[in-house]
C-alpha cells in the first residue's frame, strides 16, 4: 500500500491502481463540483468527458486517465472558480 | 525542452482492434510503424487489458486482444502508451502529449483509428454522480474491480447494453433493469438465425444475461434521474406509436445507485478533422464520421487512412478487416510492396454490423424530447435547454452558431458530449436537421495541453529539428 494525499487527508491507496476508480469508491461516486455547486462523478471513464478532473499535484488531469503514484496529493474541485 | 521527434513511415493514432491490426499489417509489410495509444495499455475499448490479465467473464476477448498487441510488437510495432494526440496537419506530421512531454511523429502515411465514445442523450437528471456511460461503468468493473454501483439500471439502445449487463452481473452487480429501446429482440434473433458463422458468439453473449431476461424492458426510455447529490430513482416510459414517451405507461425504480445509459457510440473524428479530412453523416452509423474508400480505407486527404469505428461505428470485427487493409493501403502509400487485404472479410463482416444496425432502433424523436427548460445539454459548461433555445430563436442554426452564442461545446470535452443531445433538441424542437446540424469544428489544439507541451511538439515538428 502507498500513501496519497486527498484534499488534505492521508489515504491507503495501491501504486498503479486507476484514480478516478479510488475515488469512486471513496466518495459514493461523488468527485467534485461545478462552478453552479454541481455535484459530478465519473461520466465517460475514459478520457472525453473531462468530469472528473481533478489537482494532480497542483495540476489538472482526468483522474480516470490517472494511474496512483505514492505520495500523489489529489484536490478535488469544490466549485471555486 | 522535453520533446521527442521521430521520423518513420507510419503512424497509428489508437491502439483499438483497427490500430492494432492495420499496425500489424503494416510492419509486416517492412514497414517503420509507431502506434500512439491514449490509455496505460493498448487494445481500445474492445480489446481492453486488465493489469491482472485474461480473467472474468472476458477472457477469451481479452486474451485475443493480448495476442494481437503481442503479434504487433513482434512485428515491430513501437507502441507509444499514454500518448494523447492534440494536434495534426497533412504534411503529415502527428503532435501528442506524453505526461508533460511532447512527442511529434513525422510519417510518410498515417492511419486514424481513433475509435468512438459513447453517445449519449440528455435528460433531467443525467448531471447526477452515479449516472454514467455503460463503457465507464464496464471499464470500471473490467479494468479496475470496481463496481459502478451495487444496484444498477442499464440504458439505451443497442448490443452493447447486453455485453455489459452480463458482464456487471458476474461482477457482483443488481442489474435491476435493462432497459431497451428497441421493442423487442425479434429482429435481433432473426438476424442472429441468417448468420450460422457468428452462432457461437451469439451464445457467449446471450449465455451470462439470460438470467436477467425477466429484467429487460423492451420499447422503453429513462425519461429522468433523480437524487440530491447521488442518483437514487430512476423514472423509465414507454414508447408509444408516435415514437415519443407515453408518460401515462410510467415505472419509478428506486433503492438505484448507478445509472448506465447510451443510445450506441460517436466517431471520435477531432483529430482527422483538424488533417482536413471530410466526413459524411449517418446517425445510425453514429453521426458523423470519416468518409473512406473502403477498399483502401483512403479518407479525401492523401496519404491519411482510416479504418474502424472512427470511419462509421460497425464493431469490432470490422474494425479489425478494415485496419488490415488500411494498413497495407498506408504501407504502399509509404512505398512498401503490401498486399491489399481481404475485402471479402470486410464486406462479412460489414453486413452483420449492417443487421445489428437495423435490429436496434435508437428513439432518436423520443431522445430530443427528454430536456427541460432547466435541463443542462452542455455538461462542461453548464448550458441548459433554455439557452440554446433562446439561441436558435436569435438566429444560431449548427453547431458553430450554438458554440458561440452559448459557450455549448466550447468546454474542455469539445461539444464530444454534447454534440447529439444537442442536435437532437433542436431537431426536434425547431426543425432542424442534424446532419446539416454539423459536428462542432476542430480547433487546435484538440485536447486541454500545457502551452509549454505545445510550444516543444511545434519546435521538434520542424524541418532541420
Amino acid at each position: 500500500m502507498s500513501d496519497i494525499t486527498i484534499d488534505g487527508e492521508t489515504v491507503a491507496a495501491t501504486a498503479g491502481d486507476n484514480l478516478g476508480a479510488l475515488l469512486h469508491r471513496l466518495g459514493d461516486a461523488r468527485l467534485r463540483a461545478t462552478l453552479s455547486g454541481a455535484p459530478r462523478g465519473l461520466f465517460c471513464g475514459m478520457g472525453t468527458c473531462f468530469d472528473c478532473v481533478v489537482l494532480v499535484d497542483g495540476k489538472p488531469a482526468r483522474a480516470c486517465l490517472t494511474a496512483i503514484r505514492p505520495g500523489m496529493v489529489v484536490e478535488r474541485q469544490g466549485g471555486q472558480p | 525542452m522535453s520533446a521527442t521527434r521521430i521520423d518513420c513511415d507510419i503512424c497509428i493514432v489508437g491502439g483499438g482492434p483497427a490500430g492494432l491490426s492495420a499496425a500489424l499489417a503494416a510492419a509486416k509489410a517492412g514497414a517503420t510503424v509507431h502506434l500512439l495509444d491514449l490509455f496505460e495499455r493498448p487494445g481500445g475499448q474492445y480489446f481492453m487489458q486488465p493489469a491482472a490479465g485474461a480473467h472474468g467473464p472476458a477472457r477469451r476477448q481479452i486474451a485475443a486482444g493480448g495476442r494481437l498487441i503481442a503479434a504487433a510488437r513482434a512485428a515491430g510495432v513501437t507502441v507509444h502508451e499514454n500518448a494523447e494526440v492534440f494536434g495534426a496537419y497533412a504534411d503529415p506530421v502527428i503532435y501528442a502529449r506524453v505526461g508533460e512531454s511532447a512527442l511529434t511523429l513525422r510519417p510518410k502515411a498515417v492511419v486514424i483509428a481513433t475509435g468512438a465514445h459513447d453517445r449519449v442523450a440528455p435528460f433531467p437528471g443525467w448531471t447526477l454522480p452515479g449516472v454514467m456511460t455503460p463503457g465507464a461503468g464496464q471499464r470500471l468493473a473490467k479494468l479496475h474491480g470496481t463496481l459502478p454501483g451495487r444496484r444498477v439500471v442499464l440504458a439505451g439502445c443497442g448490443p452493447f447494453l447486453m455485453v455489459v449487463a452480463g458482464q456487471l452481473r458476474a461482477a457482483g452487480c443488481d442489474v435491476l433493469r435493462v432497459v431497451e429501446a428497441t421493442p423487442s429482440p425479434r429482429a435481433l434473433l432473426a438476424g442472429i438465425a441468417r448468420h450460422p458463422a457468428r452462432w457461437g458468439e451469439a451464445l457467449r453473449l446471450l449465455t451470462p444475461v439470460a438470467p436477467l431476461a425477466g429484467r429487460f424492458r423492451f420499447g422503453a426510455v429513462v425519461t429522468a434521474a433523480a437524487g440530491d447529490d447521488h442518483v437514487r430513482s430512476v423514472t423509465i416510459a414507454r414508447l408509444g406509436a408516435d415514437g415519443l414517451p407515453d408518460e401515462r405507461a410510467r415505472e419509478t425504480i428506486a433503492d438505484v445507485d448507478a445509472l448506465l445509459v447510451g443510445h450506441g457510440f460517436r466517431p471520435s473524428i477531432e483529430v482527422p478533422r483538424l488533417l482536413g479530412c471530410a466526413i459524411d453523416f449517418d446517425q445510425d452509423a453514429g453521426g458523423h464520421h470519416l468518409r473512406i474508400d473502403r477498399a483502401t480505407g483512403a479518407t479525401s486527404v492523401p496519404g491519411i487512412f482510416a479504418a474502424g469505428e472512427v470511419t462509421g461505428v460497425a464493431g469490432a470485427r470490422p474494425a479489425l478487416a478494415a485496419g488490415t487493409i488500411a494498413g497495407l493501403a498506408a504501407a504502399r502509400h509509404a512505398g512498401f510492396a503490401a498486399g491489399k487485404g481481404d475485402e471479402r472479410a470486410l464486406a462479412r463482416a460489414l453486413d452483420f454490423a449492417l443487421m445489428l444496425r437495423r435490429a436496434y432502433r435508437v428513439p432518436y424523436r423520443a431522445l430530443g424530447r427528454l430536456p427541460r427548460p432547466e435541463t443542462v445539454l452542455c455538461r462542461c459548461e453548464e448550458i441548459d435547454a433554455a439557452t440554446v433555445a433562446a439561441a436558435h430563436a436569435d438566429g444560431a442554426r449548427d453547431a458553430a452558431g450554438i458554440k458561440l452564442w452559448t459557450r455549448a461545446g466550447m468546454g474542455p470535452c469539445q461539444g464530444r458530449g454534447c454534440g447529439f443531445g444537442l442536435g437532437l433538441q433542436l431537431a426536434e424542437t425547431a426543425g432542424l436537421d442534424p446532419a446539416a446540424f454539423g459536428a462542432n469544428p476542430s480547433r487546435f489544439p484538440a485536447r486541454p495541453v500545457p502551452l509549454s507541451v505545445v510550444a516543444d511538439a511545434l519546435a521538434a515538428g520542424e524541418d532541420g529539428a
